[in-house]
């Protein structure tokens, strides 16, 4: 071999290693792991000056690339506890609920629920305390790819829409949220469809601002120690506040101790299986079956019940979505000017209509004695 | 004593019988859901109704005591013209209520069974169509009856006028 040719392959080799030493080492630079736990209080303000506050909940958190499990416990809760997981394509719910909340019913009912769904942003109902602690210490992956559009992590909404925010995120590898301002674009979709809101709200207003206080440094990783999130609401008198959560970390460490994202299932128990849910549903139907496991897009599918969901789903996802009440005067979407007339004039229908009964009464009595 | 109040509100026939006794059920099952759910620990209960601005769970008890005295008069006592007029304030207030709701853009289902409708496994806009019905039921009978007692009165004026002259 010429020593022309030799040199070639010498130097092929070596650009070939350099690139691939190149590639692993942006791997290696992209990935990461972590777990966390802490404490989340939350308080609800409910109108009339007056805070309903939650049970705070305890949380833990384990992250590894795009995948995420989050574990949290609650005192005096229906639920021993609830664990979400994220495989990086699938949402895992996973519930268990107290034995003690059932010990005198009979027959007993099974203990453990899941749902599974192909959300990208956590969903806990009316109580979105869960999805706060995902947007703390698990959102990374997700503001990668959402950027600048987000889907409020506190939202109780059924349909979630995207909503224009400003993200400032941590200067590190990992890159979680340091400040996130959620700017409502002057729609309202509680009922699964935007519907323009009254004026002044219209052209839109800060929906909730997301802060971290106070950071830690793990192994490199810059990771919030305290944080909070505040949540505004359009309600008659002005913007109001409708929602505030704080959380503490406790704990961290720069290793994720969990190799499987996907939550144990806790023998048979219902499945809400929202995987099926028209993409363009104003409101979600799930699937419910029983199940001990967690079954694939094609399992469920073969079930016998399956074909009858997706009858209902059709028929279903056009409805209104069954929202979850919340806000101070809860949902009006009048203006608060309408809604003070509507107001004076039902107080006077009802005042004057009691008062033509007893007139009427008296009436009444006054020709029986004539 | 009692024949004076009979005089006053009425022991008018067993004509309306039927509809008063079926309004006073109704009304003992929607005013004692009403009060059983404004104890209960739903979330829904510490927030303002959108129309009165006082807490759901405060309405719900004033609303649930009003329909259990008007359950107790319906069932207990034979006062139908009293009977009648007050389902018929409590059905035009309660319409009243529901257009209200709708003048403000509440298009929720209405809590007008509180938690009664969880116990039962049914859906909120399953439970609110039937209290519609319900409404719809108490308008048109409360209205029929004060409609069928007007045209007998007036039947009874004509014959006695002949009679007076």
């Amino acid at each position: 071999m010429p020593f022309s040719d030799l040199m070639n392959v010498f130097y092929l080799r070596n650009v070939s290693l350099a690139i691939v030493i190149g590639w692993l080492s942006v791997i290696r630079a992209d990935a990461y792991e972590y777990e966390a736990d802490g404490i989340l209080d939350g308080e609800n303000f409910v109108g009339s000056g007056r805070v309903v506050k939650e049970e705070p909940v305890s949380f833990k958190v384990y992250v590894r690339d795009c995948q995420w499990l989050i574990h949290i416990t609650q005192q005096n809760a229906h639920t021993k506890y609830m664990e979400v997981g994220f495989d990086g394509n699938t949402m895992y719910y996973s519930s268990m609920l107290d034995e003690k909340l059932i010990a005198d019913v009979k027959p007993k009912p099974p203990l453990w629920a899941g749902g599974l769904s192909f959300d990208v942003v956590p969903f806990n109902g009316s109580v979105p305390n869960m999805p706060v602690v995902w947007l703390a210490l698990a959102s990374s992956c997700y503001l990668n790819d959402a950027k600048s559009n987000l889907i409020p992590a506190y939202s109780t909404d059924e349909i979630r829409a995207s909503m224009p925010a400003i993200v400032v995120r941590m200067n590190d590898a990992l890159k979680l949220p340091q400040s996130i301002i959620y700017l409502d674009d002057g729609f309202d979709w509680h009922l699964g469809t935007p519907h323009k809101r009254q004026p002044p709200y219209d052209t839109g207003f800060t929906n909730a601002i997301y802060s971290v206080n106070v950071v830690t440094n793990i192994g490199g990783y810059v990771l919030p120690r305290q944080f909070t999130l505040d949540v505004f609401l359009a309600a008659s008198t002005g913007i109001a506040p409708y929602t505030k959560y704080s959380g503490i970390v406790n704990n961290a460490r720069a290793e994720c101790s969990l190799t499987n994202f996907i939550p144990e299932t806790g023998g048979v128990g219902f499945m809400n299986d929202f995987r099926f849910v028209s993409t363009d549903a104003t409101r979600k139907t799930g699937f419910y079956y029983h199940t001990n496991r967690w079954m694939n897009t094609n399992e469920v599918e073969a079930l016998t019940s399956f074909s009858n969901y997706t009858i209902m789903e059709r028929r279903e996802k056009n409805e209104p979505a069954v929202g979850i009440v919340h806000g101070n005067e809860v949902n009006a979407t009048a203006s608060p000017a309408a809604l003070r007339v509507v107001r004076c004039f039902l107080y006077a229908f009802i005042f004057g209509s009691g008062v033509v009964f007893i007139l009427l009464c008296f009436r009444y009595n006054n020709k029986r004695n004539i | 004593m009692n024949s004076i109040l009979n005089k006053i509100l009425g022991t008018d026939p067993f004509r309306f019988r039927p509809f008063i006794l079926s309004a006073g059920c109704i009304l003992l099952i929607t005013g004692l859901a009403k009060i059983i759910s404004a104890f209960g620990k739903a979330e829904i209960l510490n927030y303002n109704d959108p129309l009165f601005g006082i807490s759901f769970k405060h309405l719900m008890l004033l609303v649930g005591i009003i329909e259990l005295v008007i359950s107790a008069i319906c069932l207990l006592r034979k006062w139908a013209r009293l009977q009648v007029g007050l389902l018929e304030l409590l059905a035009t207030n309660l319409w009243a209520y529901r257009i209200g709701l709708l003048c403000v853009g509440y298009h929720r289902p209405c809590s007008c069974m509180g938690n009664l409708t969880d116990v039962l496994h049914v859906s909120p806009w399953v439970a609110d169509s039937m209290m519609k019905t319900v409404l719809a039921y108490l308008l048109i009978g409360s209205y029929g009856a004060l409609f069928w007692t007007w045209v007998g009165n007036q039947n009874r004026n004509a014959q006695a006028l002949p009679n007076g002259k």
